[in-house]
């Protein structure tokens, strides 16, 4: 049967890139299965987080926005017009849209099925290239010179244009590829994969590639019982081996694998098959390039031989928190990477303690508590962390928990070295009393969580943001569940959490002046932690066991999803949020240039302006905690 | 009175298909629009059928039907208007075969058509002669929700063209039946989201 609207659709469609590489009936299969959308002004097509839709999208007539969100601030990056495609994110990437697409003014725009789509992309060249130039470069027509590096693809979320440049650097890749002859015995390859680490063994003939075998070939091949163990590689390898030449750029390197779909590309002096191998690239080193410094970082880490070797990568990270704060990349995402890092640092301490000691007797589970837990450690500050075991039969529990305590030890001096002090009441790892089996740390929440302040022990809400840094989740999981299963309607738990979370000095005095430090050697500076972000941390921490939400610990991330959740006060907790981002980075900036934990600001350095911003941040503070007094019935004295 | 007991009589099976259909609300659309050759329900006739369905607030291009109809009664001057011929070489359907399909098609959608109860009418006219009963289908017109959206008096008349242009949307393929069903579909949409429908 005919479809009028289809070839109507098709009319449209063969104007506009990449549309135009396409002939008349492959348009009219797409056009077919186009459904048409109606956006009124400022109706939302797709928002930040959003999970990707499984249609991108053309414009047919109106004006869609292109914005960004960073420091709570919508910033408008791009207008698609008549034509203009946009939503290509669920081409490329599987994690949730990063811009916002909003009707600037009334508009029709043709959704087109991604599955759809996709064969033509991989059919044609023409297609391909548009599509991955449109996501890469920073604007959605590469071909439209007049935008060109104006714009910002839908690809990043920084203000910088750093993020183009990074995706035409040249990428780092192995240069000294593993080879095998076609008549290897495939066992052999496959154990010489296993003691090298690698995904991939390239297999030569005369020094000319003549095939690749890759893991995905042993799992296919072998493991099916396909062939046997014994056979040849030249039975199972993939041939022939794509090959490039040197000296590739991350987005040709990327087109290839598309084009290919494939894991691994071939690196030969002149680019074809007919000449000597020089290296391989994987597409783990795609991933790493795009990372840039901080997945170099986290290779780094991954490599550290000594408690050296990670002070000083440490302070590389600081480097880079510092440039990353000079060039208004939001902190939220700063927080993030610095967090992946500071945690691989704690990992690869415990790495080198169980290289030296011995496999451990039974499995554990080590969580970082604190700013680390909740991922805001930013700065070199103190160390707070304990651990977990498996339950073990009673004769052997002493040893156990000896291994366990030397463990921590050696960990926690490692660290100590690389800068993070230990924590001054003792919430680490190594103290005997936060070490121990999984039974006596259930009993130990359900203590802090039911009878609070009957025991001499303080509850210590630290140990309510936790993370876990190595080993089994399923421990963390456990204790996850035994907190939330216990505060459930807890009254008697929120009441005693509810005021600690009041308890904490305010920082303005009746005159709305700052209250200063009266003495010792921090005379006359401000207490940004314990007055503005304490209180932010604990009241975040409060409700969000209150709300029963699991799973996050970030007090930023914590008053986003409280705005959700909580859709009334949802202007409160937002502004909650960006205080607590901008509280932050006072401590940070703070932090750096003294190269101290930032605690104390000096408020004669602040500008006018500065006093005023971080002022501002108070009148959110006071707000949540009027909350929480009226929520949980509180009063500061009660 | 007792016209349930007809029901598993007489009529066709596609009617009776039909009418099973109706047990559940339907949360499709279907926009259409009939040519004819004029504007008497008795005399004229159906020259061709266009449809779009509309669902979740999107006209699902796939979802479209068309049908041409062969005709005995021939009026050059519509002819010419709407491009069909009578020996055009397009594929054509009888009557009968046409109704049945778009009646098959339509299910229990809720209709949206403009002036829409003339090609209900005209599509009842035909069915009767297929001994079936009438369409049963809720319906929609968007001149009428034009009306209520501007709060007009009922009795000011608005043709597509003229809806079309208050809305900006572009005429190309006015004339043919699927044509102006697309229109449709796009001024409903639009008259949906306003009165918030």
């Amino acid at each position: 049967m005919k479809n009028p609207i289809a070839e109507r659709i098709v009319d449209f469609l063969k104007n506009y890139p990449p549309f135009n590489s396409l002939n008349y009936q492959e348009l009219l299969h797409i056009a077919t299965e186009v459904r048409v959308l109606y956006l009124e002004k400022n109706k939302i097509l797709f928002q930040i987080g959003d999970v990707c839709h499984d249609s991108f999208y053309i414009v047919a007539s109106g004006a869609i926005g292109l914005s960004v969100t960073s420091d709570a601030e919508e910033t408008l990056i791009d207008k698609c017009d008549e034509g203009d495609i946009l939503g290509l994110r669920p081409f490329f990437a599987k994690n949730n849209y990063l811009m916002t697409a909003k009707a600037r003014e009334e508009s029709i725009v043709y959704a087109i099925p991604i599955h759809i789509f996709q064969p033509y992309v991989t059919a044609n060249p023409d297609v391909l290239s548009f599509l991955l130039e449109s996501f890469a470069s920073n604007t959605r027509n590469p071909y439209d010179k007049e935008h060109r590096g104006k714009l910002i693809s839908e690809n990043i979320i920084y203000k910088e244009q750093q993020a183009d440049i990074q995706y035409f650097q040249s990428i780092h890749y192995s240069k000294e590829p593993i080879t095998a002859a076609p008549e290897a015995i495939v066992r052999d390859i496959a154990q010489m994969m296993t003691d090298k680490m690698i995904g991939s063994v390239i297999i030569t003939s005369d020094g000319f590639p003549i095939g690749i075998v890759t893991d995905k070939d042993l799992r296919s091949k072998i493991a099916t019982g396909h062939f046997q163990i014994t056979t040849t590689a030249s039975k199972i390898m993939t041939s022939p081996v794509i090959t490039v030449p040197e000296d590739l750029s991350l987005a040709e390197a990327q087109l290839y694998m598309l084009k290919y779909n494939v894991d691994y590309l071939c690196v030969t002096e002149d680019g074809s098959d007919r000449s000597s191998v020089r290296g391989i690239i994987s597409e783990n080193d795609l991933v790493v390039a795009q990372a840039n410094n901080p997945g170099v970082l986290i290779k780094e880490v991954k490599r550290a031989q000594s408690a050296k070797d990670l002070k000083r990568i440490r302070e590389k990270l600081s480097e880079l928190i510092q440039t990353s704060i000079t060039k208004d990349i939001p902190l939220s995402h700063i927080m993030n990477i610095s967090g992946e890092i500071n945690t691989a640092i704690t990992r690869r301490a415990i790495d080198l303690a169980i290289l030296e000691m011995g496999s451990p007797p039974a499995r554990f589970a080590w969580l970082s508590i604190g700013s680390q837990g909740r991922k805001e450690q930013l700065l070199l500050t103190d160390q707070d962390s304990f651990l977990v075991f498996e339950d073990v039969a009673q004769d052997k529990y002493r040893d156990v928990k000896d291994y366990f305590l030397r463990l921590a030890r050696r960990t926690t001096s490692t660290l100590e070295k690389v800068g993070y002090f230990l924590s001054p009441d003792g919430s680490v790892a190594s103290n005997m009393m936060w070490c121990k089996s999984l039974t006596d740390w259930i009993k130990q929440y359900n203590n802090w969580i039911n009878t609070p302040g009957e025991n001499s022990e303080a509850i210590n809400s630290i140990f309510f943001d936790y993370e876990i840094a190595f080993g089994e989740t399923s421990i963390e999981e456990a204790i996850t569940e035994i907190i939330f299963k216990n505060v459930k309607g807890n009254k008697l738990f929120f009441d005693y959490l509810g005021n600690d979370a009041l308890k904490k000095p305010p920082p303005l005095g009746f005159f709305r002046q700052f209250l200063v430090e009266e003495g010792g050697e921090n005379k006359d500076t401000f207490d940004i932690k314990t007055r503005a972000l304490m209180p932010l941390i604990d009241a975040g921490r409060l409700l969000i066991l209150q709300q029963n939400i699991k799973g996050i610990n970030n007090t930023y991330m914590r008053f986003k999803q409280l705005a959700i959740a909580d859709p009334r006060n949802s202007e409160l907790f937002l502004n909650c949020a960006e205080a607590f981002l901008t509280l932050s980075e006072f401590r940070t900036v703070e932090g750096l240039k003294n190269d101290s934990s930032g605690q104390f600001i000096n408020l004669e350095e602040l500008s006018k302006t500065d006093k005023v911003k971080l002022k501002n941040c108070f009148i959110p503070i006071k707000e949540v905690q009027e909350l929480i007094k009226s929520r949980f019935k509180l009063t500061y004295f009660s | 009175m007792l016209d349930w007991l007809k029901i598993n009589k007489d009529y066709p099976q596609f009617w009776k298909d039909y009418l099973g259909k109706f047990e559940n609300k339907s949360r499709r659309f279907v926009a259409f629009s009939t040519e004819t050759t004029g504007l008497d329900v008795e005399k004229d006739v159906i020259l061709s059928i266009g449809a779009v369905g509309i669902e979740n607030n999107s006209i699902v291009v796939k979802d479209s039907f068309e049908a041409l109809i062969f005709q005995e009664k021939f009026n050059p001057e519509v002819a010419i208007k709407n491009g069909i011929l009578k020996g055009s070489p397009e594929e054509k359907h009888s009557e009968a075969e046409a109704i049945e399909a778009f009646v098959n098609y339509l299910g229990n959608a809720v209709l949206v058509g403009h002036r829409i109860h003339f090609d209900i009418a005209i599509i009842n006219q035909a069915l009767e002669k297929l001994h079936c009963g009438k369409l049963k289908n809720e319906a929609l017109d968007v001149e009428v929700m034009f009306h209520k959206w501007k709060q007009l008096p009922d009795d000011k008349q608005f043709s597509l063209d003229e809806l079309s242009a208050s809305f900006k949307i572009s005429k190309s393929d006015r004339h043919t039946a699927s044509g102006d069903a697309f229109i449709i579909s796009l001024l409903f949409q639009r008259l949906k989201q306003r009165l918030g429908l």
